[in-house]
């Protein structure tokens, strides 16, 4: 190998190397290509009733936007970054638009109960009245017969009154059953309204369900697992969003009463540093209740540390119970 | 509930494949290595969307998901990380907004269904009530 030959390849390689640096330092992102990227999501975010619908995916949308807008990214990963952040609006719009629809559902569910409610009601109240309209003729009737018999004087035109008073008690009979059927009807319509209404509080449960949800004296208690977090961490994993999208709702069907944060951990190591950690669990949780749109002065959190277990820390099962952070709606 | 579990897993899969990248490539600036939870969080993304039905309700998002995944599965054999890296993202997206497509559509089927329904209802009850059905109340 000849001298100027390897000092060709010295130079290739300082060259080389070069690249790569000003590869991994690269220049501030093109603004163009940023401003179009934020222009598509102010457009996304200024349809509030629209966004409102899908907190978790816009919040998703915002964090891809900012990522792709970093100093420091070679144009690849620029690239990349920004096909993403495009990505997540367009996933917003269409988790917005699909639960959009599904209220849609619900509410057309709700005026079909309401209607056949109304119908059964209308039904009932027809059955009496015709019921009751016999009833009042069956009456006239019989005081008509009263004056007839009264009047009557042969032997054969009272033979024809005892017939027709035979039919005629026959025909009261059947109309009092035919009452009574009425309102027996309506003891069903009324089990069915309640029916109804539970069917209705029964899809809010369901929704519930997955959270663990008790009452207590303070107020409703949403707990919310360790499954939130990396083990011994407090930044919120991406996934519990997800997770924070109900308690969201829960909290705005709620919007005056306050919301105590707790944050809990298990007996493992030391209490100090469990304090530590489960007031910034309790913090992290806060921070993105805020970010979900949650006004900040309703919102308190605290670090409770190890010493309210709901559990045993004996078993692995009961500290897994113990990591949690608990979200209190306050009775005041 | 079934599907949020599982929605789930699989972001913590992406954001988990996510940082181990972001390291690597902080590492060194290259890497020979494909990590294999970025694609397995790709596969879970397009199955969930599969589940969805997204065949019938989000096809062309559906098979853009999968073309990105086999060209990432491509890029991994050939030793190209970064490519791969980048292509099971966006396939792992592009899975995403099939599934939301999909749901989307499944829905207003539903709702369409739902509403013609109620307009029959509505229709027979105004016959046999007339104008008691709305004055009731």
């Amino acid at each position: 190998m000849s001298r100027s030959m390897q000092r060709n390849i010295g130079l290739a390689m300082l060259a080389v190397l070069i690249a790569g640096i000003a590869g991994c330092a690269a220049p501030p992102p093109p603004p163009g290509m940023i401003d179009n990227l934020r222009s598509d999501l102010a457009a996304l975010e200024q349809n509030t009733e629209l966004i409102e619908l899908a907190p978790a995916a816009l919040a998703d949308a915002r964090a891809a936007v900012r990522r792709a807008a970093v100093d420091g990214l070679d144009s690849d990963e620029r690239g990349q970054r920004i096909w993403l952040a495009r990505k997540q609006i367009e996933i917003a719009r269409a988790e917005a638009f699909a639960e959009r629809a599904r209220r849609e559902i619900e509410r057309v569910d709700q005026q079909h109960a309401d209607l056949l409610v109304r119908a059964s009601r209308l039904e009932a109240r027809q059955a009496r009245r015709e019921a009751e309209r016999a009833m009042l003729m069956n009456a006239a009737v019989r005081e008509e017969m009263q004056r007839t018999r009264e009047q009557a004087t042969t032997a054969e035109e009272r033979r024809e009154q005892a017939t027709r008073r035979a039919e005629q008690a026959r025909e009261e009979a059947r109309q009092a059953r035919r009452l009574a059927e009425a309102q027996s009807a309506e003891i069903k319509l009324a089990q069915r309204e309640a029916e109804l209404a539970s069917q209705t509080a029964a899809s809010l449960q369901r929704r519930l369900d997955y959270m663990e949800y008790r009452e207590t004296d303070r107020g409703v208690v949403v707990t919310l697992g360790d499954v939130l977090f990396e083990v011994g961490e407090a930044n919120l994993l991406p996934s519990a969003q997800e997770n924070l999208n109900d308690v969201i709702e829960l909290l705005k069907s709620e919007p005056d009463k306050s919301v105590r944060i707790e944050g809990h951990t298990d007996a493992t190591g030391p209490a100090e540093l469990n304090l530590k950690l489960s007031q910034q669990r309790a913090d992290a949780v806060r921070d993105a209740l805020i970010e979900l749109g949650i006004e900040p002065g309703r919102l308190r959190a605290v670090g409770m540390g190890e010493d309210f277990p709901i559990a045993s820390n004996e078993s692995e099962q009961g500290r897994d119970r113990n990591r949690r952070v608990d979200v209190i709606v306050l009775n005041e | 509930m079934e599907t949020s579990e599982k929605l789930m897993r699989v972001r913590l899969k992406a954001s988990g494949g996510a940082l181990l990248a972001a390291g690597l490539v902080l590492a060194g600036c290259a890497t020979s290595r494909v990590d294999p939870s970025v694609l397995m969080g790709a596969d879970d993304a397009i199955e969930m969307a599969e589940a969805a039905d997204a065949a019938d309700h989000a096809p062309l998002e559906l098979e853009e998901a999968r073309s990105l995944r086999a060209r990432a599965g491509e890029m991994a054999e050939q030793k190209e990380p970064e490519a791969a890296r980048r292509l099971a993202e966006r396939a792992a997206l592009q899975a995403r907004l099939a599934l939301a497509r999909a749901r989307g559509s499944a829905a207003r089927t539903e709702l369409e269904r739902k509403r013609s329904e109620l307009e029959q209802l509505r229709a027979r009850l105004q016959d046999a009530y007339g104008s008691a059905l709305e004055e009731q109340r």
